[in-house]
Formats: structure tokens, C-alpha cells, sequence
């Protein structure tokens, strides 16, 4: 017998764990024939809601490699002088693990943040560059639909979790083409207005509309793209000269535009027509991932 | 996407269009006029390819849209006297219907179906939102410390209505509540809760120290019964740890509501003895309270539960 070791009871069974299922062979097929995908094809996406059970309303995204999660917490009682309205508050942060897309443009070392890359010229301790970036645009976005009169005395926060990023976008040479990781930027802000929309419905804050998001790109030749995979192997030789583009919107309220982020790459002007390309092609986009989140709403009440 | 009245009970989304605000029925020469109640609002819309914008009632909230006809046309006389002299002349009825959004699980909705003739208080209450409170809303709060002058207490829930709170006040909303996740010690922190609410549209600085756990009220000593109020004595109406009903004064300061309970059914309901170690005592009048298993009998100010 053994005396050295603090033993069980003698009929102890001992569960099987380091058993898995080998999780590469459980992974989704995510690869897609770029031939099937047409230019003006939105991408697929995977929306949940109400999987946090301590935040007041959350909802959770997931498209091609990239996964987000929004909590949204309120109304709650903010101390201090009387306001007659709600405040509101939105905070991005990436998992720490999770390559930033373009940190190595934004999140650089320079003068204001002395050798810190976990602080900003921005005031916000503790958010990146990109972080904060990501932060001011869906504030902006959002605050338009709250109906804040509805809250005095309290406050909205909603919290921003990017659990995974396109893969590849970590770009290590600084020197190469910079538009793809302002791209992925992008892109991921489209989903995270769409995403946090959703949580703020599933925490009943009352919304004037819901706000959705569309994102395009335009070609030099003044082609539209929707997918970012209907570029195929394209997408390594960025033409000089193609401009893109997030535009949200509240569609039921008139097409209200609530916010707008381009980044072009090359020349600095964006011309007339590629400015009313970019907002087409985004309300375009903005509402039929509206019409997907409506279905997904409506169904989830019955 | 317009519903008709027949539709009620159907799930609509947050900006959904429910009903123009004013609807002519041509044949009955009826104008249908419908008031926003709880959980929608009014949308200035644009019709398509003309100036002209409708005023449309909207969804706010995710839920299921009630419309009822407001059966007493007695205060609508009296407000708005002028319109209704023209009304008078064309030979016109005006009915008037509430349209209210009530969001999926609520107790609201039975009580709503139960209650026709409290109607007429939702449309009172159509300026706030679902769940916080508003001048004159029956709250139950519960008290948290006494002094001489005033009673603080914590608003828990409001009656005919949600929980102020998801948790309702049962202690998932302490300080580490606000922070989304909890800052873990060594790791990184996944939220940067210093500067919860320090954005665009709020008071610079605030930190999460700053926002309370719950929505907090203030019993003033005048306010606690409507009879011989420079006679009560604080600890013989209230003591920390008793449920109470009670009713919304005002908005107050920043911190706190001002809440009232000088009326018959307004007061303890809920409270135990010897400060909260005792049993859970019964009322005997308006001022008593027994604890039937010692007997025990200590001064509260009770609601009374039959007015």
C-alpha cells in the first residue's frame, strides 16, 4: 500500500480526462470556393443573443475567423450632480493574445506614449490606438438611436470583446502595402455596430431604430466589392487607388446616416462618385444584414 | 409593415412602424387617434418621393405591441376644449387608442390584460421607460440606514412594472458588477474599467466608483405619514432591513429619488424583528407590528393592504 500519498476511498472510479475529440476534425468548413462567391454577396454570419447572464442584454458574432462578443450593462444609477438624461459609454478591447489589425501602423511606439504601447494621445488609459479608434465609432454610431431622455440619472456601458480576428492580418513588414490591415480595421467595426445594435435590444434599452452597418470597397476601375473573398488571390496585389468604406445607418428612420470611416489608399481625395458609390453600396449592405437581424429578433420572441 | 388594431399581440422589433398617429376612418367618419405608450416612440417619417412627413409610432423595444381602445373621453374635454369645438361642428368621434410594447417575459403583460381600467395611468406614465421610475410610480424600496431626519432606502422594484434592476437587488450588483469582467490580479484586465462612463456624452472623469449599485431613494421625516408629521420619530416607523412601499416624490438630486409613504396604504409590509434577527412580523394596526412566534410587538409606520 501506498503510505506516502493521500489515497481515495478504494472503489473511487477515475473519469477519463485528456480524452478529447481532436478538435481539427470537429473544425466547420470555412473554406469556400472564391468562384462562388459573387462581388455583391454578403458574407455569412453567426448571431447570438443573451449568453451573458450578468450583463443586462449581450450578443455574440461570429464571421469568417472573426468572433465578437458585446455586453451591455444598464440603465444603472450614476452618483454625482443630476443629468436629465442617460450617459453612455462604449469600450473595445481586444483579447490579449489577439493581433490587433494594423498595430503596427497605430499602436507604435512615438513621443506622446514613451515606449507604453497600452496607452494613447487619447486620454483613455489602457485602450490601444486601435481600441480606442474602434471605440469612438461605434459611440458615435450608436448614440444617435438611444432614446437617453428615457434615462435620467443613469448610465449605459457597453463593453466590446474581439475574441478572434481574420487570420493574416498580421503584417510584419511595415514597408509593404498598408491598406489590407485598414481593411481588416474595418471590417471588423462594420460587425461590431451590427453586433452591439443587437445587445442593445436584448437589454430592451429603448432604441429609435436599430442601427446597421455596411461596408464596400471600390476598385480604381470603379468596381463595388461587398465579400472580401470575392477578391480571391487578388487580395495580395492591393490596386493603387481603392477606397474603403463603413457607413451605418438607422434604415427605418429615413436612412439616417449615424456614422461614417473611410480609409483610402494612395492619393488623399476621395471623389464625388466614389463618396455616393461608398454610401450606396454601405446602405445597400446595412440593410440586408438589417433584414437578417429583424428575422433573427422576431423569431427569437416566439 | 403598418399594423392594423386587430393585431395586437404581435412581435415587433425596435423601429418597427406600428400606427400613424392620427388614422380617418372614411366610411364611419371616426378619427382614430393613438396615444405612444411604454415601449414606443414617435418617428417623423418621410414618405417616399414626396416632402410630406407622417408622424409614426414606432417600436422601441423588442416585444409585443398591445393596442386598446381608452374607453372614458371625460379629460380629453377638458385639455383640449378648442379642438374639440371644430370636432363638434363637423360632427366627427374621435376614438382614442393606447399603443403600448410590452417586452417578452413580463408580469407586466398579465397585469396589463387584468387591469383595462388602469390604462389611463400608462398613458400618464409615457414619458419614462420600462423600467425606471417616475414621479408618483409605487415603488418598493428597502430601507438601508435611518438617521434622525431621513430614511435611505434602495429602490428594488416598481409596482405594476419590472425590477429596477435585472438582479432585482439580490446582490449580484456590488462594485465588481460594474466592471465587466473582474480585474484579475497579475493577468491582463479584459475591460478597462477606470473609465466606465468617461465617453463623448458624460461628465469627464467619472470612474466606476462613481455609478451606484442601485437606484437609492430618500424617506424625509415630514414625508413618512400625512398626520402630526413634527411629531414622528424616525426609528419608530422605519428600521433598516423592512420592505417598504412607497411613492415616488420626485426625480431629487443625483443620488437620490425622494420618495413619500404619507398616505394609508403606503408603509412597512414587509419587516422583521429585533433588528432583522427576529421572525417576520405581522401588522396589527397602522403603527404596530407583532412577531407571533415571541410576541414581540414593535412600532413600524404599516401600509395598509385593503384600501
Amino acid at each position: 500500500m501506498d503510505r506516502r500519498r493521500l489515497l481515495g476511498p478504494l472503489n473511487t472510479i477515475i473519469p477519463n480526462i485528456g480524452i478529447s475529440s481532436n478538435p481539427n476534425d470537429i473544425k466547420p468548413d470555412t473554406t469556400i470556393d472564391n468562384d462562388e462567391v459573387s462581388a455583391n454577396q454578403i458574407q455569412n454570419f453567426f448571431l447570438k443573443t443573451g449568453i451573458i447572464e450578468n450583463a443586462n442584454g449581450s450578443a455574440y458574432l461570429e464571421v469568417g475567423n472573426s468572433i465578437i462578443e458585446v455586453s451591455v450593462f444598464g440603465p444603472r444609477p450614476i452618483r454625482g450632480s443630476f443629468v436629465d438624461r442617460a450617459s453612455f459609454s462604449v469600450e473595445c478591447k481586444f483579447l490579449p493574445y489577439i493581433t490587433q489589425p494594423g498595430e503596427q501602423i497605430y499602436n507604435t511606439t512615438n513621443q506622446f506614449n514613451n515606449g507604453n504601447s497600452n496607452t494613447n494621445a487619447n486620454g483613455r488609459t489602457g485602450l490601444t490606438t486601435i481600441e480606442q479608434r474602434i471605440s469612438a465609432y461605434v459611440e458615435t454610431a450608436l448614440l444617435p438611436s438611444i432614446i437617453l431622455e428615457k434615462y435620467p440619472k443613469s448610465t449605459f456601458d457597453i463593453f466590446i470583446t474581439i475574441i478572434s480576428t481574420e487570420e493574416g492580418v498580421n503584417n510584419n513588414d511595415e514597408d509593404d502595402d498598408n491598406s489590407a490591415p485598414n481593411e481588416q480595421l474595418l471590417r471588423l467595426t462594420n460587425w461590431i455596430v451590427n453586433c452591439s445594435s443587437v445587445a442593445l435590444v436584448d437589454a430592451s434599452v429603448e432604441l429609435k431604430d436599430i442601427v446597421t452597418s455596411g461596408i464596400v470597397k471600390t476598385t480604381s476601375d470603379g468596381k463595388v466589392i461587398f465579400d472580401p473573398r470575392s477578391q480571391g488571390n487578388e487580395e495580395e496585389e492591393q490596386e493603387e487607388g481603392s477606397v474603403i468604406g463603413v457607413a451605418s445607418f438607422m434604415n427605418l428612420r429615413n436612412d439616417e446616416l449615424v456614422g461614417i470611416w473611410i480609409e483610402r489608399q494612395g492619393a488623399i481625395n476621395v471623389g464625388d462618385t466614389e463618396m455616393n458609390n461608398i454610401l450606396d453600396g454601405c446602405n445597400e449592405m446595412s440593410k440586408k444584414i438589417r433584414a437578417n437581424i429583424n428575422t433573427y429578433l422576431a423569431n427569437s420572441l416566439e | 409593415m403598418i399594423l392594423d388594431q386587430s393585431d395586437s399581440g404581435k412581435v415587433v422589433i425596435p423601429g418597427q412602424y406600428i400606427t400613424p398617429t392620427y388614422k380617418l376612418q372614411t366610411e364611419s367618419n371616426v378619427i382614430e387617434k393613438y396615444i405612444s405608450g411604454k415601449g414606443t416612440t414617435i418617428t417623423p417619417i418621410q414618405i417616399a418621393d414626396q416632402s410630406k412627413v407622417v408622424s409614426v409610432i414606432t417600436a422601441s423595444i423588442l416585444g409585443k405591441v398591445y393596442v386598446n381602445e381608452i374607453q372614458s373621453t371625460k379629460p380629453e374635454e377638458e385639455t383640449d376644449g378648442k379642438d374639440k369645438d371644430d370636432e363638434e361642428e363637423e360632427q366627427q368621434k374621435v376614438k382614442t387608442y393606447l399603443v403600448v410594447v410590452i417586452p417578452k417575459s413580463s408580469s407586466y403583460i398579465n397585469f396589463q390584460k387584468n387591469h383595462q381600467q388602469e390604462l389611463k395611468h400608462l398613458v400618464d406614465s409615457n414619458s419614462i421607460s420600462i423600467n425606471l421610475p417616475t414621479e408618483n410610480d409605487i415603488v418598493l424600496v428597502k430601507v438601508t440606514k435611518i438617521t434622525l431626519k431621513q430614511i435611505y432606502c434602495e429602490i428594488l422594484t416598481v409596482e405594476n412594472g419590472d425590477n429596477v434592476l435585472k438582479d432585482g437587488g439580490i446582490g449580484v450588483n456590488g462594485d465588481l458588477s460594474h466592471v465587466s469582467v473582474t480585474p484579475s490580479g497579475g493577468s491582463a484586465s479584459l475591460s478597462n474599467y477606470q473609465t466606465i462612463a468617461s465617453s463623448q456624452s458624460t461628465l469627464t472623469g467619472a470612474q466606476f466608483q462613481d455609478i451606484g449599485e442601485n437606484f437609492r431613494g430618500i424617506i424625509r421625516s415630514q414625508d413618512i405619514r400625512s398626520t402630526e408629521r413634527d411629531k414622528v420619530k424616525v426609528i419608530e416607523s422605519y428600521k433598516p432591513g423592512d420592505i417598504v412601499r412607497a411613492m415616488i416624490l420626485s426625480l431629487g438630486d443625483g443620488s437620490n429619488y425622494y420618495l413619500t409613504t404619507a398616505r394609508n396604504d403606503l408603509g412597512v409590509i414587509f419587516a422583521k424583528s429585533e433588528n432583522g434577527s427576529g421572525n417576520l412580523m405581522y401588522p396589527l394596526d397602522w403603527q404596530n407590528m407583532i412577531d407571533v412566534t415571541n410576541g414581540i410587538i414593535e412600532k413600524r409606520k404599516c401600509a395598509n393592504p385593503f384600501t
